[in-house]
């Protein structure tokens, strides 16, 4: 199976203080993998690295076999990021967001077009689209936002905290969404500190913690070696806490 | 009573932020100059002790005239050459105006006729300054004229009317305007070119306000709501974003300097009541031979000029809104920019900057936004040469806080910049 991502010993510095160290993974196609960690533990930062929205200095990041350092704008293309708690533009409508999304990922009108009307159905909102973005709860902000990432269908999927601070129902309903991504064959490269989350959602994990992996592996792996009930349990072991 | 202290005090120690004070210390500061500044050159030309008068009539009466000057402590400097290298020397000197008696004078006064005297007013800017000189013109008239009037008293011809008494002078002003000059008074002048360009600054003042903020917001609120990283990871250049942004908000910014150009354009005709196209026929031709028009050429270089100021305001706004740490404190990291606004916007409404020191006018000139307030008064005296470099000095200045911008844009600054604190 082709590896979607590489990345290979990535630091990263905000001035003197190194929020990212040595950190490597890989992700296959159709793979969803997690990092988990605790606030603070530097997963935005590497999920932001990876996404191009934050500098690469130190390591290196492949993506489809491309170099980030060299064929960014290239790899924009076939990658999606959701940011955390992100929000859409306010007096746009659903329906105009989704279209000038669509307008800087494709080439022509049709493109745009199509990416567009995919996103419409992904998003479920229906009539809701014609309705500015202000008027929406955060749950409907965040299919709007989950459907503008995959509208493109991107080879890699950036999700940072995709169902933080959502209800239940929603929560189920964007869980649902990403395990179809995989099957779609879209790899997902996602983030979370809910732990019964990620169990349910991904095949492999890093736990991480201060900047740095502790342990890489599928989530009954790290149950077993740690002889532990839950990924709760296996993420005290790991970090000592 | 204690609960409520305790929320006064709360909401206090929110509103009273670093953020705020110094700039409200600055601006004590700069308000204390300009007033300084203000009084100083006020008293100057309030006290203006050199006269420079021409005599062309060589006479006892004229002899008495200047003596009457001189008696009021005034140092009468007396000339009778001709009348262009006067002006000519005048300039040079910065001398704002100065007297002409006529040849026939002391006749027509010894005959008890009312006798012309000449005013030469020279000017080279419109601010609130110039127009002091006015009443300083009046009170030099008076004096003439209350000890010509005395001579007159002495030889009581029922002929000339109580009114002609007081005055033996008539006042005859000339307007000169670098090589041209024209009979007409002063405040007719003033008053026209002010009523002009006095709401340029006004409107050019609001809009820059107005577009730094609403680019400082649009920045803000992208990086508030996140849209900015999803913006960012998207496969667009970043200068691109950056340039949209820019243009979008420029482009918003000239509409709302239109819309207020056409605005003001009413209320002025509104407190004027017309009088600029009706003023007497004799103003309008002078206005024409001072060169006091404003043709398309004149519009498109303050046009040019406005939206260069427009534009660095909006590149500096950029850079300001990626400092701010939120929506709301978009108001505190804009009032650097605003301060720098209102320094020129002041300076230029109240004072001659010709005639200030070397130093107080090139630090006046280094500040992007002194230009297009400049350009306002410059179109009048027809220095397009200075309103074309002063549009290339922003155009560098708008280039160089472009590149800023994206080079901030395209690196990890865009998210850890911050305003006075370091992350």
């Amino acid at each position: 199976m082709e590896k979607i991502l590489e990345v290979k010993n990535l630091d990263k510095y905000y001035g003197k203080f190194q929020a990212v160290k040595n950190v490597s993974f890989n992700i296959d196609e159709n793979e969803i993998f997690a990092l988990v960690g605790p606030n603070g533990a530097g997963k935005s930062t590497i999920l932001k690295t990876i996404a191009t929205v934050l500098s690469l200095e130190h390591g290196d990041i492949f993506v489809a076999g491309e170099n980030l350092k060299k064929q960014a704008k290239k790899i924009r293309k076939i990658m999606s990021y959701l940011p955390e708690e992100a929000g859409a533009y306010k007096n746009l409508t659903g329906n105009e967001y989704l279209n000038f999304m669509a307008g800087l990922y494709a080439d022509n009108k049709q493109e745009q077009r199509a990416i567009f009307e995919f996103g419409q159905d992904l998003s479920g909102l229906k009539n809701k689209l014609k309705n500015k973005a202000k008027t929406y709860s955060k749950g409907m902000t965040r299919k709007l936002l989950l459907a503008r990432t995959i509208m493109t269908k991107p080879r890699l999927a950036i999700l940072d905290e995709p169902t933080s601070g959502l209800d239940v129902i929603n929560s189920l309903e964007i869980r649902k969404v990403i395990k179809n991504l995989a099957a779609q064959g879209m790899a997902v490269l996602l983030s979370s500190h809910n732990m019964l989350e990620i169990e349910f959602l991904s095949e492999k994990l890093s736990i991480i913690d201060q900047g740095e992996i502790k342990i890489t592996g599928s989530p009954q792996e790290l149950k077993n070696k740690y002889n532990s009930n839950n990924l709760e349990e296996v993420f005290i072991n790991v970090s000592g806490k | 009573m204690h609960k409520f202290l305790i929320l006064l005090k709360k909401e206090i120690k929110e509103l009273i932020t670093p953020q705020l004070v110094i700039p409200l210390i600055i601006m004590v500061f700069i308000f204390a100059g300009i007033g300084g500044l203000l009084s100083k050159e006020t008293a100057e030309t309030a006290n203006q002790q050199k006269i420079w008068l021409v005599d062309y009539d060589n006479t006892a009466i004229s002899q008495k005239v200047i003596e009457s000057l001189e008696n009021k402590n005034l140092e009468v400097q007396v000339f009778d050459n001709e009348i262009e290298k006067i002006i000519d020397q005048a300039q040079t000197n910065n001398i704002k105006f100065f007297l002409a008696i006529p040849q026939g004078f002391a006749k027509k006064i010894n005959s008890l006729e009312r006798a012309d005297i000449i005013i030469y007013n020279l000017i080279n800017n419109f601010s609130f300054v110039s127009s002091l000189k006015t009443a300083q013109v009046q009170s030099v008239l008076a004096i003439i004229n209350q000890d010509l009037a005395i001579d007159w008293a002495g030889k009581i011809d029922l002929s000339i009317t109580p009114q002609e008494l007081n005055n033996p002078v008539i006042q005859q002003e000339y307007v000169v305007i670098n090589d041209r000059q024209a009979k007409v008074p002063l405040t007719a002048v003033l008053g026209f070119v002010q009523q002009q360009t006095t709401f340029i600054p006004i409107i050019l003042f609001l809009v820059i306000v107005l577009a730094s903020q609403m680019v400082a917001m649009a920045v803000a609120t992208e990086k508030e709501n996140k849209t900015f990283e999803t913006l960012l990871s998207s496969p667009i250049s970043r200068k691109l974003i950056v340039f949209a942004k820019l243009l979008a908000a420029g482009i918003v910014a000239l509409l709302f300097a239109g819309f207020y150009m056409i605005g003001f354009n009413y209320y002025l005709q509104g407190i004027s009541g017309g009088q600029i196209t009706q003023s007497g026929a004799g103003i309008q031709e002078a206005l024409i031979a001072l060169g006091i028009e404003f043709g398309i050429t004149s519009y498109i270089l303050l046009g040019l000029s406005l939206f260069m100021g427009i534009l660095v305001a909006l590149a500096i706004a950029m850079i300001l809104g990626i400092m701010a740490d939120s929506v709301k404190s978009i108001q505190a990291v804009t009032t650097p920019l605003m301060v720098i606004i209102l320094i020129p916007y002041f300076l230029i409404m109240f004072l001659d900057i010709q005639a200030m020191s070397p130093i107080i006018k090139y630090l006046i000139y280094i500040i992007p936004f002194s230009h297009p307030f400049l350009a306002a008064q410059k179109i009048v005296t027809h220095e397009y040469s200075f309103i074309i470099y002063g549009i290339i000095y922003q155009l560098i200045i708008f280039l160089v806080f472009v590149i800023v911008a994206a080079k901030i844009f395209s690196s990890d600054k865009v998210f850890t910049l911050r305003l006075g604190r370091k992350k």
